[in-house]
This record gives structure tokens, sequence and C-alpha cells, in this order.
């Protein structure tokens, strides 16, 4: 008959079997049509736990959306401040001008510090009539009796090297005084040091417990095709084939659980920076990340650690399955 | 086609599912194994799909020796030979036609040739009107007629049942041993394990009984009955 022709497979030169290698599983266009065919008939099937799922995972991402936003938000405002806000030395009143610019020169040499700036009693009284909004009083009363010392702003490398520095500085002669924007910056560091430590513990545990659905999930679905894969088996399908859609599903689920958190986020970050900055003046002044900053690398971070949790998962539930 | 020497089988728990069994069978050959429950019909046709393997002996298929074949290459053993059981083994949330057509797609075949081939093998064994339906709709002969439409698709050289007809009555029975004689005609060789007496006597093919495991009896033309009376 016709169509028991001769199979023009180029295999059957080689007995059937493969020449070398196998393309993975055989993936070709044709077949990702029935997988993903598959992949859906299975996610319907088991609803429940694949939305379980999905939902392990959104919460999981969605904590590393929030923690991976604090920290970029606060490693933004730290090199902010390390910029603008900086420590302020003053010098003793008994110093002399020579013994003032040692000081000043000593300052500058240090390793951490980027840059600083002498500013003298008029230049002080000038800044601070300036911001009194008193441009007459203060400087004709003081101008012969100027009561600020001599001081110099100093920017470092490294906020976080902050301490440090203060402490040479203040080992230095002829220090009166240090003033530093330490409190904030200190504040910063300790919540950015928190939020990666606690979110690294969560993010651990609802990674570890992602993956642990998943597997049941897709063993589920395994248990569910069970007799379909002992079909397939028998008319030949290789194992790659029957993993497939498992492996579909699993990237599936995972993909969806990134996407969800994603959404939430990105929907919800600009108007909680807005509440955040809108709570006090200072906070105002502060130079916050934008979503639209943020979120084009959220976004394929984020998916590619959800199809990553969701292939773990089903490679998980699939190798004692192969060993059988 | 097929060459089995001094082949046994000696399950994990000590049954002996075949004992030193010897026997050729050639290209285009209709040969049935016969032989009383527990007598190893079923064990003979695991070991030729390399489903469990041998304990002792060799088996070559098609000239090849698949005594020693690993795991990966067991499926494309399989895409060479077709299977056929007494419990149909569709899939019952498939369609007559995906049920067909999923023996397609694990080979390299596009779907045009999907389109073509399986409305072809469903019009051969009488189901082109049924594609749409699904197996719990089908009659135990439909259902078996699809899964012979299922072991032939591919075209295999040799077509190998476990009690096909063990699951329907006479003249259902008749009508998939009348399409197996078709599919036997084209040149396709056929392993029949069964112990319907009445079908292998009717049939006038080569007949290998066995007895716990053994061969005990391998003619042309045979028939079931003289068998019978000398089994315990
Ligand atoms: N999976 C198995 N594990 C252990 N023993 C088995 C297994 N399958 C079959 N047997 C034993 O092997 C012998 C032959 O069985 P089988 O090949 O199924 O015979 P048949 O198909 O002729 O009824 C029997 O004694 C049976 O109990
Ligand atoms: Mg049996």
């Amino acid at each position: 008959m016709r169509f028991l022709r001769k199979t023009k497979n180029k295999k059957d030169t080689n007995g059937g079997r493969p020449k070398k290698r196998v393309k993975i599983g055989g993936l070709r266009p044709r077949n990702l049509k029935y997988y993903i065919g598959e992949t859906l008939r299975s996610i319907v099937r088991n609803k429940i736990m694949s939305l379980t799922s999905m939902a392990t995972v959104a919460s999981c991402l969605l904590i590393v959306i929030f923690s991976y936003a604090i920290a970029s938000n606060v490693n933004h405002l730290l090199a902010y401040i390390e910029t603008s806000v900086g420590i302020t030395v003053f010098v003793e009143d008994d110093l002399n001008d020579t013994q003032a610019d040692i000081l000043f020169r000593g300052v500058l040499a240090l390793d951490n510090v980027a840059d600083a700036q002498f500013i003298t009693p008029e230049e002080a009284l000038e800044n601070m009539a300036y911001m009194l909004g008193d441009t007459e009083g203060i400087l004709a009363s003081f101008i012969y009796d100027n009561p600020l010392r001599r001081s110099f702003t100093i920017q470092l490398h490294d906020i976080r090297q902050q301490r440090q520095v203060v402490d040479i500085i203040w080992s230095m002669y002829g220090v009166g005084n240090i003033v530093e924007a330490s409190d904030f910056t200190d504040f910063l560091v300790t919540t950015n040091n928190f939020v990666g430590i606690f979110s690294f513990v969560i993010i651990l545990i609802l990674g570890v417990l992602s993956v642990v659905i998943i597997t049941n999930t897709i063993k589920l679905t395994v248990a569910s095709r069970r007799n379909e894969i002992i079909i397939m088996k028998y008319v030949g399908a290789t194992d790659w084939f029957i993993k497939w859609p498992f492996v579909i599903e699993g990237i599936f689920i995972g993909v969806i659980g990134a996407i969800i958190p994603l959404a939430i986020s990105w929907v919800s970050y600009d108007n909680l920076i807005g509440s955040i900055m809108g709570s006090s003046h200072f906070l105002e002044q502060l130079p916050f990340r934008s979503a639209s900053d943020i979120f084009p690398i959220f976004t394929p971070v984020t998916i590619i650690l959800g199809a990553t949790i969701g292939l773990l998962g089903s490679i998980m539930s699939m190798r004692k399955y192969l060993n059988a | 086609m097929i060459k089995i020497t001094n082949a046994t089988k000696i399950y994990e728990n000590g049954a002996r599912g075949i004992q030193d069994v010897s026997l050729a069978i050639e290209k285009g050959e209709f040969a049935f194994i016969v032989g009383s429950s527990g007598s190893g019909k079923s064990t003979l046709i695991r070991l030729l799909l390399k489903e469990t393997d041998l304990t002792e002996g060799e088996i070559c298929i098609n000239n090849e020796d698949i005594t020693y074949f690993t795991k990966k290459e067991t499926p494309f053993l399989r895409r060479k030979m077709g299977v056929v059981f007494q419990d149909f083994r569709l899939l019952p949330n498939k369609t007559v036609f995906e049920n067909v057509a999923f023996a397609m797609r694990i080979t390299d075949a596009t779907n045009r040739e999907i389109r073509r081939n399986v409305p072809m093998v469903l019009a051969m064994v009488g189901l082109q009107k049924k594609s749409k339906a699904y197996p719990n709709q089908l009659s135990g002969g439909e259902q078996q007629r699809c899964a012979l439409a299922r072991a032939i698709v591919n075209n295999p050289p040799l077509l190998i049942c476990d009690e096909p007809t063990g699951n329907l009555d006479p003249d259902t029975a008749w009508d998939i041993m009348n399409l197996l004689n078709e599919i036997n005609d084209r040149g396709t060789t056929i392993v029949m394990a069964t112990h319907a007496w009445d079908i292998v006597d009717g049939m006038k093919k080569r007949v290998i009984a066995l007895k716990n495991g053994f061969v005990v009896r391998d003619v042309e033309r045979g028939g079931y009955s003289d068998e019978i009376f000398t089994e315990n």
C-alpha cells in the first residue's frame, strides 16, 4: 500500500539510532506548539497546584524586587551623599595660618579624601548670613571680630569609610571639632545591610519553597500522565521528548510567577516613593530612583530568576522519573 | 528479522519468564506465540520491546544485537516496531486522530505528513468516520483498531501483539485478525502472543508454543488444539 512507503528518514541508514548527538530532545518549532498545548492542558488540569506554585514564586520574587529596590535606592542615595554632604573640620582658634594650612594639606592627603575646601571665617560668615537671609546685620556686626573658626569641608571617596577618616583627622594636630552627617549615612548603611541580610534569608527560604512546590506540582502532572508516558515510551519517544512538556511547564510557572510581582511593583513603585518623599522636607530633596530607572533592569533579572526556579523544580521532579 | 539465541529471563523474585529459548522469525512471517497463562508469552514480548533485560542469551532484531542496548537506544528500536496490547492503551483525553498522530509526533514527522498519513491508516482500519471521537466513545473493537492504526502509522517492519483479541468478542476478534492478515500480506512481520486457540487454528500460521518458559513446539501452518492437551 502507498502509506506503507519506505520512510525517507535519514536515521535508518544507521539502524534507526541517532548518528552522534540528537538535538536536545529534538526541540523543533513544530513540536513546540504541541508541547505548549500539553503544558497549558496540564496547568489547567492541576489548577490549584499550578496557582499555588505561581503564588509562591511570585511572593519570593516580590521580596527580591522589594529588597533590590531598597538596595538600589540606598546605594544611589549614598553615592549622592558622598558627593554632596561631607565632613566639616573646624580648626582650633589658636592655630596660625601656616599651621592651619599644614592641617588642611594633611587632611587633603588622606587616602579616602576625594576633595576638601578651605573656608575662611569670612566666607563662613557670608555663608551663614546668606542662609539666615541677612546679608547686612551680621556681616556688619562681626566683620572686625569674627567669632567663626576656620574650617574645611571634606568629600570622601567612600562614605562607608567615614568613621575611620574622622578618627584619623581627630588624631591630627589642631583639630577643634568635627561635624559629620554620620547619623543619616549610618542609618542608610545599617538599613541596607539589614534589608540585605533579612531579604537574603527570606529569599532563600521562599526560593527553596518555590522549587519544592513546583517540584510537587510537576510530579502531580507526571503522575496524572503516567499512562501517557508509558505509551509514549512504547511508541519510541526519547526521554527528552517526554521531558520537554514538564520542563516547559516549570519554566512557564516560574515566568508567570515573575510577571505577577513585576506588574504589582511596577504599578505601585512610583506611588510608594512619592509618599516616602512627601513624608518630610528632608526626604523630598533626596534623589530617589524612579520606576523607569530601575525596572528595565528588574524585569529581565526577575524573569530569569523565575524561569530558573521553574527549571530547577521541573528538573528535580523528573530526576526520579528518569531513573525509573 | 528476529533471532533469539538461548534466551533466559529470570525475574528478580526468581520467577522463570522464559528459559533457553532459541528461535528465528523471518521477514514477512506471521508467528503466533501460544501457551497457557504464565507460560512466558508476555515475557518474550517484553524482551523484544526491550522493556526488560535478558538474564542470559541474546536477541537480534534486524541484524542488530539488542541485548545490550542502552536506555538511549531503546526508543529508536521501538520506532521500528508497532505494538498492540490486550488493553488497547489509548490516551483517554485524546481523539482517535490524536492518538494515532501521537506516534508520529515523537518521530521526525512534519505536520503535513501527520495530516496525510493518519487519515490513511484510519481508513485502512475502518475508523475514518471516528477520527474525532474519544476512546470512551468507541467499542472495544474500534479501540483496538485505533491502537492498531497507531502501531502501523510509522510503517514499522515488525508488529508485535500481546493478546490483541483478549478483550474482544469472537466476531470483533476476527475483524482484527483480518486486519493483521492484511498488514502481514503487505510485508510486515507479525509476532502475536495469544491463547485464543480458535484463532490460531483458523489462521494456519506458524505456531510457537511455550510451556513454563520453554519452547515446546514450533510448527509451520500449525494449530493450537493438539498442543492444548499436552499441556498440564
Ligand atoms: N514483572 C514480573 N515480575 C516477576 N515475575 C513475573 C513478571 N512478569 C511475569 N512474571 C512471571 O513470569 C512467568 C511468565 O509470565 P508471563 O510472561 O506474563 O506469561 P504469559 O504472558 O504467558 O501469561 C510467570 O510465572 C509470571 O509469574
Ligand atoms: Mg501475558
